[in-house]
């Protein structure tokens, strides 16, 4: 006992000194550390799975060799930056997703508008609108089929009646926003409604609508690839279904690495664009 | 522009109860060029009738008239200064002073200003109210003090022949206050608009006013009307001196008997 009491006077000395540190750099640590860190973990991970799957502690049934699948994604990349098959699939789920995603915020953006600017619509519509995203759209993939084929159509249906929400949400709350100051100088002023919503009102909600467009870049590509494994055979989802029907896991593996990148990709994009487009937004309250 | 308010009320309703009277039967008369001050406590209805005045909300009974300026109707809207300098901020400085000529009536004159005849006017004022060298920042990059000239710039940019202020001067500091306080009196010296001013400091009501109105709350009225004939400009300093003193007591005075009478 007398022995680890100055260990942990030590160890908690060594705490505060970086509680201290911290405070004082409020930035945390650099950035090459953070880059470092995350990276140094990722790879960690991967070395494992590989030391257990070579070693066959896990079956290679259930999960493929990170080299394995390291190889094989580097051939489908190979085949789509040179133009084989797989190429058109990848054509096709990207550009489903960019669709996708302009349709959700036009929509997205006319409804939220429309809810904001009546009362009457607010009152009757929108409960319709929270029950709608209550409900898990995976189920109206039927219906959608049904009423708009196995094409490109009906998965972009799929991606807008799940990513259209946030952007709805985010227009109504941007546009409620109202501000009784700038409201006033607005009437003083004579400025009529459409004036005063295209002045004042649709950029002051802007940051709320991008906010949501984030957001919704990421539900796109989760209708997307819904749409993709329930009907027809088209992109990258229909592969990844039909490599699992063949039990070829690396394949599988290697197309969800793809289409996460693509997700996250979309999702870079908006972000971007956004912050070039609510340059304020950080900046004001 | 004569500003006449003739036996103007204003109620509110409210849910399930009564309504309230923010206003009460008052009669007021603004004459052209004069410069008018509104002081009293809170709630005592000078806000509701700056509103009023402005357009954005309606008197309840009796009725107001703007006449013989040199234009009218609603061609002529008034200028206005709020509290808060409510600028846009993904407009540049010089952007939101040209806001004034995006709205209502202003945007419908034919033939609409050309670009560059809209940028010398906002320059033009931007140098009047001395932040010239920031047209093209964003109004986050400035202090509360320049972006509250920015408003004034934005106020005046309609030449309206009648120009309201909604305590604009209650959120800055008392250096910056008193500078634009001198800055107020050089502009109304300069281009004579009908200005009125709704505040509850008593001092700048003295400073700055040709005559005092002072309200009192439940219902909101009008206790006193206190001519300030003192030359101008003037400076803060005189506030201490007899003239100028006298006229701070006297509102003071009409304030707190009208306080005494709502009590």
């Amino acid at each position: 006992m007398t022995g680890s009491e100055p260990t942990t006077a030590t160890a908690a000395a060594a705490l505060a000194r970086s509680a201290v540190s911290a405070g004082r750099r409020s930035r945390g640590p650099s950035i090459a550390l953070r880059v470092v860190l995350v990276v140094g973990f990722g790879v960690l991970v991967v070395a494992v799975l590989e030391l257990l799957t070579a070693t066959r502690v896990i079956s290679p049934l259930l999960m493929p060799r990170p080299s394995v699948v390291a190889a094989r994604l580097s051939t489908i990349l190979g085949e789509i930056v040179t133009g084989g098959p797989t190429a058109i699939y990848a054509w096709e789920t990207a550009s489903a997703l960019l669709i996708s995603l302009a349709a959700a915020l036009v929509i997205g953006i006319a409804i939220g508008t429309l809810l904001a600017q009546s009362r009457l619509a607010k009152l009757v519509l929108y409960p319709y609108v929270l029950a709608l995203n209550a409900a898990p759209r995976i189920v109206f993939a039927p219906m959608f089929v049904i009423w708009f084929g196995l094409g490109l159509l009906s998965r972009v249906v799929m991606a807008v009646s799940i990513g259209m929400f946030p952007v709805i949400v985010g227009t109504l709350a941007g546009l409620a926003r109202a501000e009784g100051q700038t409201h006033k100088l607005m009437s003083a002023a004579g400025a009529t409604r459409l004036q005063r919503f295209r002045l004042v009102e649709f950029p002051s909600a802007l940051p709320y609508i991008v906010a949501g467009a984030e957001t919704a870049s990421v539900l796109v590509a989760v209708g997307v690839v819904i749409g993709e494994f329930t009907a027809g055979n088209d992109g990258l989802g229909y592969l990844v279904i039909a490599a699992q029907e063949n039990y070829d896991l690396p394949t599988v593996f290697a197309l969800v690495i793809i289409i996460s990148v693509m997700g996250m990709l979309l999702n870079g994009l908006v972000t971007l664009v956004g912050r070039r487009l609510v340059f304020w937004g950080r900046a004001t309250r | 522009m004569e500003i006449v308010l003739d036996g103007v009320s204003k109620s509110y309703d409210t849910r399930g109860r009564e309504s309230v009277l923010a206003v009460a039967q008052v009669d007021l008369r603004i004459r052209s060029g004069e410069f008018v001050s509104i002081v009293g406590p809170s709630g005592c209805g000078k806000t509701t009738i700056l509103d009023m005045l402005l357009g954005v909300i309606e008197p309840t009974t009796g009725s107001i008239g703007f006449t013989g300026g040199p234009r009218g109707g609603d061609e002529d809207r008034p200028g206005v200064v709020l509290q808060s300098p409510t600028l846009l901020p993904w407009r540049t400085v010089r952007s939101n002073v040209v806001l004034p000529a995006q709205c209502g009536p202003a945007a419908r004159r034919r033939p609409a200003p050309s670009r560059p005849v809209l940028r010398a006017r906002a320059d033009e004022l931007l140098r009047l109210v001395q932040v010239a060298e920031f047209a093209d920042r964003y109004p986050w990059e400035l202090s509360g003090g320049m972006q509250q000239r920015v408003a004034i710039a934005r106020a005046l940019f309609l030449k309206s022949s009648v120009m309201c202020f909604d305590e604009p001067f209650s959120a800055l500091d008392e250096f910056t206050r008193e500078s634009l306080h001198a800055e107020l009196q050089r502009i109304w010296m300069a281009e004579r608009f009908t200005g009125v001013f709704v505040t509850h400091s008593i001092q700048e009501a003295v400073l700055l006013s040709d005559r005092i109105v002072v309200m009192a709350p439940r219902p909101g009225r009008i206790v006193a009307d206190i001519p300030i004939p003192a030359a101008r400009p003037r400076h803060p300093d005189d506030l201490a001196g007899a003239e100028l003193g006298a006229y701070l007591l006297e509102v003071r005075e009409a304030l707190r008997a009208g306080m005494a009478e709502a009590a």
